[in-house]
């Protein structure tokens, strides 16, 4: 399959002249289109770091990120907003939902700035709230829903302009363990249903094991990788494996 | 370090951030000490009849100046209060008591009080010498007011702010010490609810504003034969706008804005979306912002149309009080003569002279409360229509259209001296010479002008046909009309002219001695509304200010997550134009329409028509409105999308 993320050489400095920080130390890494790919690594590895620059969120020192075949690097910072609406869409672990708005209302939003017609904006909100079980809560306001509907609400979101890519940052930390694996499943069948290629960090072995691959991350750098043979239990026991041999990562997990 | 040192760095340190309220607090408190300058001139007080007028405005200003300053300081409060909600955090987290924090906070916002008194004050007394200059040029006072600094008025200016000062120190305290440290860790994160939706409220805001309205249109006929006299009634109506604006933002807009967000099909188009939720959800705790930015608007209206117009009526009503330079009336031939040879000696030249006809008479109506018989002056259509192509007011012509009278119909010219009144019998049936006649119409034009006794009759106009029948039961009376050139500076021909004269003091009336007379009267007035219009403004805009401020706080962080989902910077000042123009153009539009209502109802008690003033105030106000809507959209636009800080530009 053709890679629809090819990330070359990224590097990312912080800090001025003597008190620099490398967050990202020449990571190059390619990820297939329609796959489901997590990001793990210790806190301060660089994971954020490295999902804000393909995101085109944070901008990096050197190397290039190539989404789709375009290079987000030449790109203006009018077409990255536009960028941003069109190919990826977004879910934060603080669901970021606007408070003020109906949960149909917040689905809708990414579209109502495209100027697309009413019937279709609608029509979509049905058609992805039912994908994702959430159709009965449309006209509820965010404060009225769980942690793990609301968290479905802004992967609706993120999905309602059929973005090529969805970028998940902790999207499962500020659930409980079975609205967890609810939203996961929902990743997976979001992928498996409009091809969309998903992108996660997380530092949850277990949300990492529903995934077809994870990118390892150590101090900037990538420190392994490993694919999934189909069998998700065996493949969460050789998760748990890596981190015990990249240390550090199993205080956080307990 | 003490209490106080803390409590010293601190506010050095956000002197930045407190330099537009210290700005506006400082420009208060000089206006402030020049009302109540005026209250304790002494060398003013010698001025009877004037400094009355003067000290009825100047109070009235300086108790809503009062009012206004508590309102816009305690707006102004919360909003400091709210940008460092974290700093109080981080004091409590170190350690140290929330009474201890709550002191500091407290000292703080006293210095800052006491910042405003030492640097108002003294700008007060160098302000007040221009300001009595202003006073005494708009009262047309002959002396010029010496510079005097009460100490009266120091100790008053004093004692009231320091009352609001410490009363701001307390308030500031008590928030602090009773605040939980989880609340203010968690303040940014306070979930907001969808306002109630109250139908009755709504309405009854509606229909509270559309019967004040009606009520002002009105109010010298109050339908439904309401028996309230004119005070009551402007009292009942600005209670009624008062309820109804709290209950419009309150409801009736809840209302409106709740439906069109269910309209799927207006509201999802451009940035629309995220404006009209945002000030749907923001009214549960703007609406009395807004309704107080509607009534200052209003209030800025009122009196800088009001000044306009009575200046306007000043201008031109002496022309009715004194339609002629120079008229006298009930002289002998010999008199006449020396009269005319007293003028044509002056430096003066003779424009045009003009006799005008007319009878007394007797004249019964209902005035509400029973017949009532009074003494009159009746005159013929063509006589009026004469006078009017000599004295040429404003718009003379459509004038002299206006009143013609058909047979037994009657049109009635207000005498000269009324300057308020609050009936009017416009289609009342009257009783002229034993014959009925229907009024037509009540006006103010110049005719007879003042003169002492036949000048307090009203003038009634009757068809020619039937004046020339009455004028056979009853004589004929001349007023003789006498324009000359630079009527006001004519007085000390008018002085030589009085002492050939019989009875000046009843049968002669000037240009010259009207204008000065009546122009001091309304003069403080209007000086005294221009002012006001302009506290009223910076009241405005003040209370604005803090409050669309407080607003781009909480909004920060939602315009930051809307950015990363790709909304551009262009999209995001669009939602925020709308958004700011939505807190603007509502109260701002009903502030003028209530502006506006006001107006109407001071015209139909002065009997004038005010139109001009009217629309020269809506002008301004709405220019000066778009202009503070636009830098506070940028203002807004900066705090938000780039991160701005506000340690830096407050």
């Amino acid at each position: 399959m053709a890679s629809i993320i090819a990330v070359k050489d990224l590097t990312k400095l912080y800090g001025q002249q003597g008190a620099v920080c490398r967050a990202l130390h020449e990571v190059s890494f390619e990820i297939e289109a329609g796959s489901f790919v997590a990001v793990m690594g210790p806190s301060g590895s660089g994971k954020t770091t490295l999902l804000n620059i393909i995101s085109t969120i944070d901008k990096s020192t050197q190397g290039r990120v190539i989404i789709d075949g375009r290079d987000t690097v030449a790109f203006r910072e009018k077409d990255l907003a536009v960028f941003r609406r069109d190919v990826i869409g977004f879910v934060f672990q603080e669901f970021n939902l606007l408070d003020n708005m109906t949960i149909r209302d917040n689905i809708a939003l990414p579209l109502t700035l495209n100027n697309i017609k009413t019937d279709r904006i609608l029509s979509r909100v049905q058609e992805l709230t039912a994908l994702l079980g959430i159709d009965n809560q449309l006209d509820k306001y965010p404060y009225q829903l769980s942690g793990g509907q609301k968290q479905r609400a802004a992967v609706c979101r993120a999905l309602v302009n059929e973005p090529k890519i969805l970028f998940a940052d902790e999207p499962t930390g500020a659930l409980d363990s079975k609205a967890a694996s609810e939203l996961l499943a929902c990743f997976r069948n979001v992928r498996n249903q409009y091809g969309t290629t998903v992108v996660m960090v997380t530092h949850d072995a277990s949300a990492a094991s529903y995934c077809d691959r994870v990118i390892f991350l150590k101090d900037g750098m990538i420190s392994g990788k490993l694919e999934t043979n189909g069998n998700a239990e065996e493949f969460f026991k050789k998760i748990l494996n890596m981190v015990a041999l990249l240390g550090g990562e199993r205080n956080e997990r307990l | 370090m003490n209490v106080f040192k803390i409590s010293w760095m601190l506010f050095k340190n956000n002197l930045k951030l407190y330099r537009f309220y210290l700005t506006v607090l400082i420009l208060t408190t000089a206006i402030y000490y020049n009302f109540l300058a005026v209250n304790f001139n002494p060398y003013l007080q010698v001025l009877n009849d004037q400094y009355v007028f003067a000290k009825v405005a100047s109070s009235l200003c300086s108790i809503i100046l009062f009012l206004t300053v508590l309102s816009f300081m305690f707006h102004a409060n919360n909003f400091f209060y709210k940008l460092r909600y974290k700093e109080i955090g981080t004091y409590m987290l170190m350690g140290i008591s929330s009474s201890k924090v709550g002191t500091v906070f407290a000292l703080e916002s006293i210095l800052l009080g006491a910042t405003a008194i030492l640097i108002g004050l003294p700008i007060g007394l160098l302000f007040s010498k221009l300001f009595f200059m202003l006073l005494s040029k708009a009262m047309i006072l002959d002396t010029q007011i010496p510079f005097y600094i009460p100490p009266k008025a120091i100790g008053i200016l004093l004692l009231i702010f320091a009352f609001i000062i410490f009363l701001m120190g307390l308030k500031n305290f008590l928030t602090v010490r009773r605040s939980r440290l989880i609340e203010i860790l968690n303040a940014a994160k306070i979930e907001q609810h969808l306002p109630k939706i109250r139908w009755i409220r709504g309405i009854a805001g509606i229909v509270c504003i559309a019967v004040a309205y009606y009520l002002a249109l009105n109010i010298l006929d109050l339908p439904f034969d309401l028996q309230f006299d004119f005070l009551q009634t402007t009292i009942m109506i600005l209670i009624l706008i008062c309820i109804g604006t709290y209950f419009f933002f309150s409801s009736f807009l809840t209302i409106v804005l709740n439906a069109l967000i269910q309209n799927k099909n207006i509201i999802y188009k451009k940035s629309r979306l995220v404006s009209f939720s945002n000030t749907l959800f923001r009214l549960g705790t703007n609406y009395r912002s807004l309704s107080m930015t509607a009534i200052l608007c209003a209030a800025t209206l009122a009196a800088f149309s009001g000044s306009l117009a009575l200046k306007y009526f000043a201008d031109t009503n002496t022309t009715v009080e004194a339609p002629y330079s120079i008229s006298y009336y009930g002289q002998d031939e010999a008199t006449n003569q020396k009269i005319k040879a007293l003028i044509q000696a002056s430096p003066h030249k003779i424009l045009a002279e003009h006799e005008s006809h007319f009878l007394t008479g007797k004249i019964s109506y209902n005035h509400g409360y029973g017949e009532r018989t009074d003494t009159c002056l009746i005159t013929s259509f063509s006589e009026v229509k004469k006078s009017l192509l000599t004295t040429k007011p404003k718009n003379y012509q459509q004038i002299i259209k206006d009143i013609e009278p058909w047979d037994n119909e009657t049109v009635s010219i207000l005498h000269s001296n009324l300057i308020f009144s609050g009936v009017s019998y416009t289609g009342q049936d009257f009783i002229i010479q034993d014959k009925p006649y229907i009024l037509k119409k009540e006006v103010k034009i110049p005719f007879i002008g003042e003169l002492g006794v036949i000048g307090q009759y009203d003038t009634y106009i009757v068809t020619d046909k039937q004046y020339h029948e009455m004028k056979e039961n009853s004589p004929e009376m001349t007023l003789y009309g006498i324009n000359i050139s630079e009527p006001g500076n004519s007085m000390s021909l008018v002085e030589k002219i009085s002492a050939v004269m019989k009875n000046p003091k009843d049968n002669l009336n000037s240009y010259a001695g009207q204008y000065q007379y009546k122009y001091y009267l309304i003069g403080a007035f209007y000086f005294m509304g221009l002012v006001m219009a302009i506290v009223f403004m910076i009241s405005t805009f003040s209370t604005m200010y803090f409050k669309i401020l407080s607003d781009a706080i909480l909004d920060r962080e939602q315009y930051k997550m809307l950015m990363k989902i790709g909304m551009t910077e262009q999209e995001m000042a669009h939602s925020i134009y709308t958004q700011v123009g939505i807190a603007f153009i509502l109260p701002v539009f009903l502030g003028i329409l209530h502006g506006i209502m006001a107006m109407k109802a001071l015209e139909s008690f002065i009997h004038y028509q005010f139109t001009g003033s009217i629309l020269i105030g809506v002008g301004v106000l709405i220019l000066v409105m778009t202009g503070f809507y636009l830098f506070m959209s940028k203002r807004y636009q900066r705090m938000v999308v780039k991160g701005w800080d506000i340690y830096e530009t407050a």
